[in-house]
């Protein structure tokens, strides 16, 4: 329970709580206090996802959508480090990760938040197509405001250094762009997380195609222009 | 292990690393240090390349990545060492040859710390124009100095 109030700390005084992982002060605690809630939330949220479908799909989101976070976070970690430290930041990985974290766990606990939200949609709609849509938009703003607030961390963090504070600025947003890449590409692999209602429980789904054409096909379909299987 | 750790040197305290080539302190240990921690990064990122195709094609792509880099070193520092004398400077080649060095290694290991995006995107799709053009935007920011390349990287 302890370690879920990190969540409190991080939205009410994150000036502090950036300043802290600045400092190095308590990583570890705060590193397994934010996993555990990311991981936590997230699960939860998967849960609600997978529930239109079946039991079996409710228990496989809940642990496919944690780690499909903590995926990208592994993946995409390396390239932020070295290039920050190749423009004169002085962090380690470690807060490099903690700062990341810190950005899931922002993403997670706003997610949750719309959890009643999804459910209310999921018990008064049967659109599937509706449903996955409202999620991806969910699901952007969520990630777009836990990005915003890493890019907050990260100006707290390294202020230390001020040499090639832009050029670090830049790194973070392109990073941020190759971030949201690998986390859709992430996405698509780990699918379903909702779960087709005219398919079978499936683990993974062996279907070609990507995010983006399929994003595109269920806005066709809603709008009427033509049908997805 | 203690080779490895000049790129730490590199890119935290560049500065006084550049300051040290200057002035011509221990340039041989800095040089072997940087060939070989390049050499190994470049190896490991060219076995991730081939490891799409096969265990020969792994194989031979971590050996000719690193040649890909040397052989461009080799072709082009004498051209930068001329030049450069020509207009005054006072290096020496070794100083030339360890600063283009320098360029290599910070390019090795941003490669590197490229190659858990493109092993994931390897295991992840199939199409092979797609992974190309992947590794393609991966090397055009990091190359430091354009004169490494101008010459002799054949298609």
């Amino acid at each position: 329970m302890k370690d879920l109030a990190v969540i409190e700390t991080i939205l009410r005084n994150r000036h502090h709580f950036f300043l802290e992982i600045r400092d190095g002060v308590g990583l570890g605690e705060k590193m397994r206090a934010m996993m555990i809630s990311a991981v936590f939330f997230l699960a939860l949220y998967g849960a609600v996802l997978g529930s239109t479908h079946s039991l079996w799909q409710t228990l496989s989101s809940a642990v496919k959508l944690p780690l499909l976070f903590l995926a990208t976070l592994v993946v995409c970690s390396p390239t932020l480090y070295f290039f920050n430290v190749l423009f004169g930041s002085n962090q380690s990985l470690t807060q490099n990760v903690a700062l990341i974290l810190t950005a899931i766990t922002v993403t997670a606990v706003l997610l949750l938040s719309f959890a009643p939200i999804v459910v209310f949609f999921l018990l008064t709609t049967a659109s599937y197509q509706f449903f996955k849509l409202l999620n991806v938009g969910i699901f952007a703003t969520c990630a777009t405001v836990g990005v915003i607030f890493l890019a907050q961390g990260m100006r707290i963090v390294s202020t230390a250094g001020k040499e090639g504070a832009t050029a670090r600025r830049w790194v973070l947003w392109l990073w941020i762009f190759v971030y949201a890449f690998v986390g859709s590409q992430m996405a698509w692999t780990l699918r379903p997380f909702i779960g087709a209602p005219s398919m079978e429980f499936e683990l993974f789904r062996q279907l070609g195609g990507n995010f983006y054409t399929n994003i595109f096909a269920s806005i066709g379909e809603i709008l009427g222009l033509f049908v997805v299987r | 292990m203690k080779d490895l750790a000049v790129i730490e040197t590199i890119l935290r305290n560049r500065h006084h690393f550049f300051l040290e080539i200057r002035d011509g302190v221990a340039l041989q240990e800095k040089m072997r240090a940087m060939i070989i921690s390049s050499l190994l990064f470049l190896a490991l990122y060219g076995a991730v390349l081939g490891s799409t195709h096969s265990l020969w094609q792994t194989l031979s792509s971590a050996c000719k990545l690193p040649i890909l880099f040397l052989a461009t070193l080799v072709v082009c520092s004498p051209t930068l060492y001329f030049f450069n004398v020509l207009y005054g400077s006072n290096q020496s080649l070794t100083q030339n040859f360890a600063l283009i060095l320098t360029a290599i290694t910070v390019t090795a290991v941003i490669l590197l710390s490229f190659a858990p995006i493109v092993v994931f995107f390897l295991l992840t799709t199939s199409g092979y124009q797609f992974l190309d053009w992947l590794t393609q935007i991966d090397v055009r920011p990091v190359f430091q100095d354009a004169r490494v390349r101008s010459f002799g990287v054949g298609r």
